[in-house]
């Protein structure tokens, strides 16, 4: 059979539109969501935080939309932290609906299909065995193309659903640990802790808000909406994930409790769970300040960010989000400099081609 | 099979018309019915059978989402990345759009044949497997595909 030459190589629009999409892939926190949700990834996904992920997923998807790379890694925070959390449902936007509805059934009947102890495990709690994977996992930027030949895969292929668990959900570390500390230790410094109970009634409707905030595309982005959606979020963010890791409702009550000024080391995978809320947040401001076409209040959050998470999970995104608003102040210099020295270190991440753009659009 | 295919998989259904918003829990369902019948996947053609999963899927996601009040997933597709990315950014994420919107006036099977061909760049043959369908007919979808596409291109750009 002859082959056709391609659209996609013909110089019109029909072939611009084409190769558009040609380099179109899921982010990898896509990927990572649904191999979780699908009991792919690292051990220790309770039920919940399967469906928890798969909402996630979604609103990663949304996500993707808003900020790139920086949304796209607040979604995948969310996904650490619903796995945390487990069993809270996000039960809210309409879009939602759908996963809430199917999870149950693709769960059992992954769990059909492989006797995997995870998917049956009810609350997070009580499955710390997984060893904490140490980082965030580096998911390679996903092979733009997939090779075309179907026979590439070999004959195990058949069982290879099981096997490769890469995309470890970061959050599991802290759950792990945490668990496995004595004292239900309160970790938010702060902490308004507006009605943590109803919280506890787990699967409350209620329990999504930093969620939603994080990755909803929220078009408006005038400067009160931006502190308006800001405020609250980082005002309860912190406690869903401790709570979650608490079994018993009634270790909620005293929760605010100020002494803890900073976590000590051991503490620190427990501490670390409000913090990611709080990254999001700071970053969030960030972004609606640099879409706000304010640089300098996004610098001021970034700074304050960088203050606050000397070595935070959302570091990249927050370098990124320092280089736009750098080069949208007009600092040429400094943007070019910040680039290289995100290209330097992070060559390979996908943020990297949105840094090469911004330097491509610098004046010379 | 989930690690080499997701991209795969989830490219299909986003060019299939599942709204972004769907994809990966539509992804999620290729991969779960492809685990319930593991057995029934013969080896290399894996990819065959997540294909066709897919187009199953994406074509019942879209008549639910035709069903669910519209509005609301439009809305979601609507929102294109507003931070002050690049414009060349911007330029890829509108002509997905616009992509997608032309592949919308394609017949599911017409749209399978044209998305294999001209993104996944599969050959004829491949495609015939794929989709289990005689070589003929492949190509003959295609090129029905093919002038369908032009023609939304041409309409497209009458429009704007």
């Amino acid at each position: 059979m002859s082959e056709l030459r391609r659209l996609k190589d013909d110089d019109d629009l029909a072939g611009a539109l084409l190769r558009a999409a040609s380099d179109d892939a899921p982010a990898p926190r896509s990927r990572a969501a649904v191999s979780a949700a699908l009991g792919l990834s690292g051990a220790g996904l309770g039920a919940g935080s399967a469906q928890a992920a798969t909402t996630v997923a979604k609103t990663t998807t949304i996500g993707a939309k808003v900020g790139t790379g920086i949304a796209l890694k607040v979604g995948a925070v969310v996904v650490a932290v619903g796995t945390v959390v487990g069993v809270r449902q996000i039960t809210r936007a309409p879009a939602h609906e759908p996963a809430q509805i199917a999870t149950p059934t693709r769960r059992s009947a992954v769990a059909a299909t492989r006797p995997a102890p995870r998917v049956s495990t009810p609350p997070p709690a009580t499955t710390p065995p997984e060893p904490p994977p140490p980082e965030p996992p580096p998911l390679p930027a996903l092979p733009a193309i997939t090779p075309p030949a179907p026979p590439a895969i070999t004959p195990p292929a058949t069982h290879a659903i099981t096997p490769p668990a890469p995309p470890a959900t970061p959050a599991i570390t802290p759950r792990a640990r945490a668990t496995s500390t004595p004292p239900p230790t309160h970790s938010t410094p702060v902490t308004l802790a507006p009605a943590p109970p109803a919280r506890h009634a787990a699967p409350a409707p209620r329990a999504a808000p930093p969620v939603e905030h994080a990755a909803a595309p929220e078009p408006v982005v005038d400067e009160p909406h931006a502190a308006r959606v800001q405020s609250p979020r980082v005002a309860q963010s912190p406690e869903p994930p401790r709570v979650a890791q608490s079994p018993e409702p009634p270790r909620v009550a005293p929760s605010p409790e100020p002494p803890r000024v900073a976590p000590e080391p051991p503490r620190v995978a427990t501490a670390k769970l409000p913090s990611l809320s709080d990254e999001v947040g700071l970053l969030d401001t960030a972004l609606a300040a640099l879409r706000a076409r304010d640089p300098r209040r996004a610098l001021a959050s970034l700074d304050t960010y960088d203050a606050r998470f000397p070595a935070g999970k959302l570091a990249p995104e927050a370098m990124v989000a320092r280089i736009e608003a750098t080069r949208a102040v007009g600092n040429t210099a400094r943007t070019r400099e910040l680039a290289a020295k995100f290209l330097a270190t992070h060559a390979r991440s996908p943020l990297a081609q949105r840094v090469r753009d911004v330097v491509r659009s610098l004046p010379p | 099979m989930f690690d080499t295919n997701f991209a795969f998989v989830w490219r299909s259904l986003r060019r299939l018309g599942v709204p972004s918003a769907a994809t990966d829990d539509a992804a999620q369902e290729v991969f779960v019915v492809a685990s319930k019948r593991l057995p029934e996947i013969r080896v290399g053609y894996e990819r065959a059978f997540l294909f066709a999963t897919a187009l199953r899927i994406a074509s019942n996601a879209r008549r639910a989402f035709a069903r669910r009040d519209a509005r609301h997933d439009d809305a979601l597709d609507r929102v294109v990345d507003p931070t002050p990315s690049p414009e060349q950014l911007a330029d890829r994420a509108r002509a997905r759009e616009l992509l997608d919107e032309v592949l919308a006036a394609l017949d599911l099977d017409l749209r399978a044949v044209f998305v294999l061909h001209e993104l996944e760049e599969m050959s004829m043959a491949e495609i015939a497997t794929t989709l289990e369908l005689a070589p003929g007919t492949v190509a003959s979808r295609l090129r029905r595909a093919r002038e369908l596409f032009r023609a939304e291109v041409a309409r497209l750009k009458g429009t704007r």
